[in-house]
């Protein structure tokens, strides 16, 4: 009788989740593949000193999904870099709850910076993704975690909040320094280590203006350390040395994209600060910083050719400084960049797009110049 | 006994009823929407179309002869992995959808709101700010695939897609 009562409620809630899409009969349109990929040449341009240029099959990325049912779908994006690293920049299931919210968990791309998220060669201007995204947002930053996505109609808003696995700060050695604060702390899924608190990640989108999307990001938590492996609780030496091994970090992002018929504008402002990188550089020997910062502001002027085919001009003006300030007693280091990144990429069609631009760097060791050209597709 | 068979006869019975109208499975937004008390009572459904590119119910209100109430669910293509005209033909190789609800009152659009979108792209339709340029036009203004309310950046598709049906209502 309990089997028959469970078993008729069980069909109801299975009644309930009834479809006009037919996800059952025609599974095969359930699987989407798609791909997306970027080849690149970079040639630096220097007077006095000869330097070859690179020709490089930067980024091949396969995207499968399914599509289960009305309410549930898995996403994973396979990526070979370079020619010879393969690694996974996604793999999530999304899942609807109620109206509106969904639950997201796997590997998730964390919801910070405009190219992190959207990183397809033919949503950004230039060759290479900013320096920004790059040195200050470690794109492609992902994170194996927990959370919830969701829309508010009504205010125009779209929320996401996730716990994930934290940074790694040490493994046999410092990962932070003042060249690049997080890039190398990222663990990418390759078995992630655990020991505390997993990390925070927010970002509360308002796209209600036409043309216009604003939002802010958070990532916060702790980093993690090798150090924490097998440690003896009761040797007070290996735990403070553990314990220096390890730093708070958080992450604030504004981000901005202003779209009309032939005109872009995208801006966005990062800063990060990492708590005890005194006394994280005393024991590692490192020279991180206590803050890092970086901002773009880029304007792009589009002539369509048709409803497909289309130029875009573009300029891009970026600072960043990956030290941007230290902890008492520590040396600071000039580690500020301008960045002038200036060119155009015309679109095919659709989907392909031809890249070219002049990049002018400028810090206190040089005054770099790079020629970049290269070719994008995502289909 | 006779419960066993009761129980036995109900689980038949759910197995093979028809599916949950959309009107049922957004009852509470609807009435919160509508202002309408017992939704279920005061809308008739007078019409269900199943298309390629759509499904949705039609509605009257009481005896008010001037408004149609629509809940529908337009069909588009996961990831924004499809042309507009890919969708509407059916032809795409994947499938997405999102839920509207649409009042018109004297055949002109009183009322235009998403019930629920799913995909993580071109969300930006559901802004109430963006709908409310359709307010004031009939269906019969997106007809010949006209793009008569502008559309939005990074959210192509589902505009398109929303342009398409109501233009296709225009022809019923």
């Amino acid at each position: 009788m309990r089997l028959s009562i469970f078993l008729l409620f069980s069909l109801i809630s299975l009644s309930l989740q009834a479809q006009r899409i037919d996800f059952e009969s025609e599974p095969d349109k359930n699987l989407f593949i798609k791909l997306y990929g970027e080849v690149h040449f970079n040639q630096p341009i220097n007077k006095d000193v000869r330097e070859y240029g690179v020709f490089d099959v930067h980024r091949l990325v396969t995207l499968f999904g399914y599509q289960f049912n009305k309410n549930t779908q898995f996403v994973s994006e396979i990526e070979f870099e370079h020619g010879d690293e393969i690694f996974v920049e996604q793999a999530f299931i999304k899942h609807k709850l109620i109206s509106n919210i969904s639950l997201r968990a796997g590997m998730i791309l964390v919801p910070m910076g405009i190219v992190n998220v959207n990183h397809e060669p033919t949503a950004f201007n230039g060759v290479e993704r900013p320096l920004v995204d790059k040195y200050i947002i470690p794109s492609t930053w992902r994170s194996i975690g927990i959370g919830i996505s969701g829309l508010l109609p009504d205010q125009s808003i779209k929320y996401q909040a996730y716990i994930l696995e934290g940074m790694k700060s040490y493994d046999d050695g410092a990962l932070l320094s003042s060249s690049s604060p997080v890039r190398q702390s990222r663990q990418k899924g390759l078995t992630s280590i655990n020991t505390g608190l997993p990390s925070l990640a927010a970002e509360l989108e308002y796209f209600g203006v036409s043309g216009l999307k604003v939002s802010a990001s958070y990532f916060g938590g702790q980093t993690e350390s090798s150090l924490n492996n097998g440690l003896d609780l009761n040797n007070a030496q290996l735990v403070m040395q553990a314990d220096s091994s390890m730093v708070r970090l958080r992450m604030f992002t504004l981000q901005g994209e202003y779209n009309t018929d032939n005109f872009t504008l995208k801006a966005q402002a990062t800063y990060g600060s990492i708590i005890d990188s005194e006394n994280y550089n005393l024991f590692t020997g490192s020279d991180v910083g206590s803050a890092f910062y970086g901002f773009y502001i880029e304007p792009a002027y589009h002539i369509m050719k048709d409803e497909q085919k289309k130029w875009t001009f573009f300029s891009r003006f970026s600072m960043y400084d990956t030290e941007y300030s230290v902890a008492e007693d520590s040396p600071n280091l000039n580690t500020q960049n301008t960045v002038l990144t200036s060119g155009f990429g015309y679109y095919f069609t659709k989907g392909v797009v031809g890249k070219m631009d002049f990049q002018q760097i400028w810090n206190d060791a040089q005054n770099k110049q790079i020629f970049n050209a290269g070719i994008g597709v995502w289909f | 006994m006779v419960l066993k068979y009761i129980t036995y006869l109900l689980i038949f019975f759910f197995a093979f009823q028809s599916e949950q109208s959309l009107l049922e499975l957004y009852e509470k937004k609807i009435t919160r929407e509508l202002s309408v008390e017992n939704v279920d009572q005061q809308l008739v459904l007078s019409n269900k179309v199943n298309r390629a590119y759509a499904y949705w119910e039609e509605y009257q209100i009481g005896n008010q002869s001037d408004k149609q109430i629509i809940v529908a669910s337009i069909f588009t293509c996961n990831l924004g992995g499809c042309t507009a005209e890919q969708a509407y033909q059916k032809s795409k190789t994947s499938q997405e959808y999102f839920d509207i609800l649409l009042e018109f009152t004297d055949e002109k659009i009183s009322r235009l709101k998403v019930l629920q979108y799913f995909s993580d792209y071109g969300y930006e339709v559901v802004s109430k700010n963006y709908l409310k340029k359709y307010l004031g036009k009939t269906a019969c203004e997106f007809s010949n695939f006209n793009l008569e309310v502008d559309g939005i950046s990074g959210a192509t598709i589902s505009v398109d897609a929303l342009q398409t049906f109501l233009g296709e209502l225009c022809s019923g």
